[in-house]
């Protein structure tokens, strides 16, 4: 009876096959869209503030930034991860393995994340950075003060998308340099047809996207202070009943 | 002082070059409420964007209290757009702070000049070593106390003290634009630039926001640049007008000046645009009263009247209304017309 309904491979992972599985694709994930934010937070503002209609128009700069940052955005991420091999054994002296997992993941998400960053700091009013201007702000502080805190909830949400696209990589990642979730189902569990462990696997990443969106999107909400009023007036109306 | 020497800003866009300012020469006097008006499009935003180089004039000069604003370096300038406030038509807040926050931006940006006492020891002439005090000019950022300070002093003076946690979004348009006021003053400008800062605003309001930049002017000594549209802004708190037209000022004075007797096309049009539409054309003469104040004791009509035919008798009717409507402006109408 039992063998029939589970399979070989979903009693050898066992418990601790999975909870390994699923913390690997949690801390890649995590640990990559990380680095990768690091890099890609300055690269957007670069693009904004080198745009022609930014702070400080550089057109050479920016047409460069946004050709390599488009290049690796037009790349298949399977195809990337291929090519990145030699690449990843150079820099981090490993192709296969978490390590170069995560290499392969913040290469691939560091230009999207600064697409991200760049249209959320965009979304910001072009009057208030004026506003700052005529108070006398430099670029910087506009930056720091005018862009990054007013594009706030934008960037939250960018990260969020970020991080749940980082998830779906991480997988196909798995394909090739093994280690998480990704990894068990089309690897392992592909290769012995254990359907059973396949459907788990997805169960358990719709659970950690999903998981990453709620809280992902509730600290945007909180943070916004634009809607601070319709919050406000639930909290009333509560209060009241 | 403020001076605009033969100012010109060209655009550049797909369909050629776009000039919206021309040969703009303009000197707005200390202490003054300066209005600039015009139709849209006329330029008038570019105008008072050139006045602190938001935007850069293609050729002139701006010359600020002696300094010309197009030749400085960048820093410098920065500093000088620190005396000079602005506000504008869509209030421009962050909306992620809080009104203190807002007001609290300029002096988060800024530095302040003090001088401090330092005490350093070096050897003094007789080769014994001594501690001496030198007076030192250093600029330091705000500290949280002056902020917190001058905050509550802002919000005091625009009448916002129990807004301070709230965030622009629970705000109605005019407490937007005092924030705006506050925040714009907070470094204690000297010149203080509006842009079509009333246009957004519903009449009551406007007519509270300009009693307050007015109240600014007096009490603060504030230079004041107005920006608009509506010749009602002009008329209740400007001393000086300049009316700008197709990118080139028409005609320039004083209010009471330009308003009585109105030379360019375009200031007739933006002073008696109400008459001209409403009189049903009667064949007779029309007249139209200016009163300045001095001249309002005066009875005007029962002067000209005789002499251009008008029999009063006949236009009783519409003396009576004539008189009706100089009471309510609370000008004394001569019962004998």
């Amino acid at each position: 009876m039992d063998a029939l309904l589970v399979s070989k491979l979903f009693r050898q992972l066992g418990f601790w096959g999975f909870a390994k599985g699923t913390w690997e694709t949690v801390y890649i994930t995590i640990l990559s869209t990380a680095i990768a934010y690091l890099l890609g937070l300055p690269l957007g503002i670069l693009l904004v503030v080198t745009d022609k209609e930014g702070l400080h128009p550089v057109v050479w700069l920016n047409k460069i930034v946004g050709t390599v940052v488009n290049i690796f955005r037009s790349i298949p991420f399977i195809i990337l991860i291929v090519a990145l091999i030699p690449v990843s054994r150079a820099i981090v002296g490993t192709s296969i393995g978490n390590r170069a997992i995560t290499f392969m993941l913040i290469v691939a998400a560091a230009p999207y994340i600064a697409r991200m960053v760049e249209s959320s700091l965009k979304e910001v009013d072009k009057g208030v950075v004026e506003a700052a201007r005529s108070m006398g702000a430099g670029n910087l502080q506009i930056i720091w003060k005018v862009l990054l805190p007013e594009a706030r909830p934008s960037l939250i949400v960018g990260a969020v998308i970020s991080t749940v696209t980082v998830i779906g990589y991480s997988a196909m990642a798995g394909t090739i340099a093994g280690g998480g979730l990704g990894s068990i189902a089309v690897t392992k569990a592909r290769t012995s047809n254990a359907q059973d462990v396949i459907w788990l696997c997805v169960a358990l990443i719709v659970i950690i996207v999903q998981v990453i969106q709620e809280v992902g999107m509730y600290l945007a909400r909180r943070l916004d202070k634009r809607i601070a009023r319709s919050r406000n007036i639930k909290k009333t109306k509560k209060i009241k009943e | 002082m403020i001076e605009l020497r033969g100012l010109k800003k060209v655009y550049a866009s797909k369909e050629g070059e776009v000039v919206a300012l021309e040969k703009v020469d303009l000197k707005i006097e200390d202490g003054a409420i300066y209005g600039v008006i015009g139709l849209s499009g006329a330029g008038k935003s570019t105008l008072v964007r050139c006045i602190n180089l938001l935007e850069k004039p293609t050729a002139g000069q701006v010359i600020i209290d002696g300094e010309d604003l197009t030749k400085v370096k960048r820093r410098r300038l920065l500093e000088i757009r620190k005396n000079i406030g602005m506000i504008f038509q869509s209030f421009n807040l962050l909306e992620q702070r809080t009104v203190e926050a807002n007001v609290r931006f300029p002096l988060e940006i800024a530095k302040v000049r003090k001088v401090v006492e330092k005490k350093c020891r070096r050897r003094g002439t007789d080769g014994k070593k001594e501690t001496v005090s030198v007076r030192k000019e250093v600029r330091v950022r705000y500290s949280r106390g002056e902020m917190k300070r001058r905050t509550a002093e802002l919000l005091e003076l625009v009448g916002l003290s129990d807004k301070a946690k709230a965030y622009p979004s629970r705000l109605s348009g005019g407490q937007k634009q005092r924030v705006a006021i506050a925040r714009a003053l907070a470094l204690n400008p000297k010149y203080l630039l509006c842009d079509e800062a009333t246009s957004a605003l519903d009449p009551n309001t406007t007519a509270s926001i300009l009693e307050l930049l007015r109240e600014i002017n007096r009490r603060l000594g504030i230079t004041i640049v107005v920006i608009t549209h509506e010749m009602k802004v002009v008329e209740s708190i400007c001393s000086e007008v300049a009316v700008i037209d197709r990118s080139r000022i028409a005609e320039s004075g004083k209010v009471a000046d330009v308003f009585a007797f109105p030379q360019s096309e375009i200031a007739k049009e933006l002073i008696i645009p109400g008459l001209i539409r409403s009189v049903k054309s009667s064949g007779g003469k029309k007249l139209r009263l200016v009163f300045n104040g001095e001249e309002a004791d005066t009875p005007v009509i029962s002067g000209p009247a005789p002499r251009c035919g008008i029999s009063v008798n006949e236009e009783e009717e519409k003396v009576e209304l004539v008189k009706r409507h100089l009471k309510e402006l609370n000008i004394k109408c001569k019962e004998e017309i």
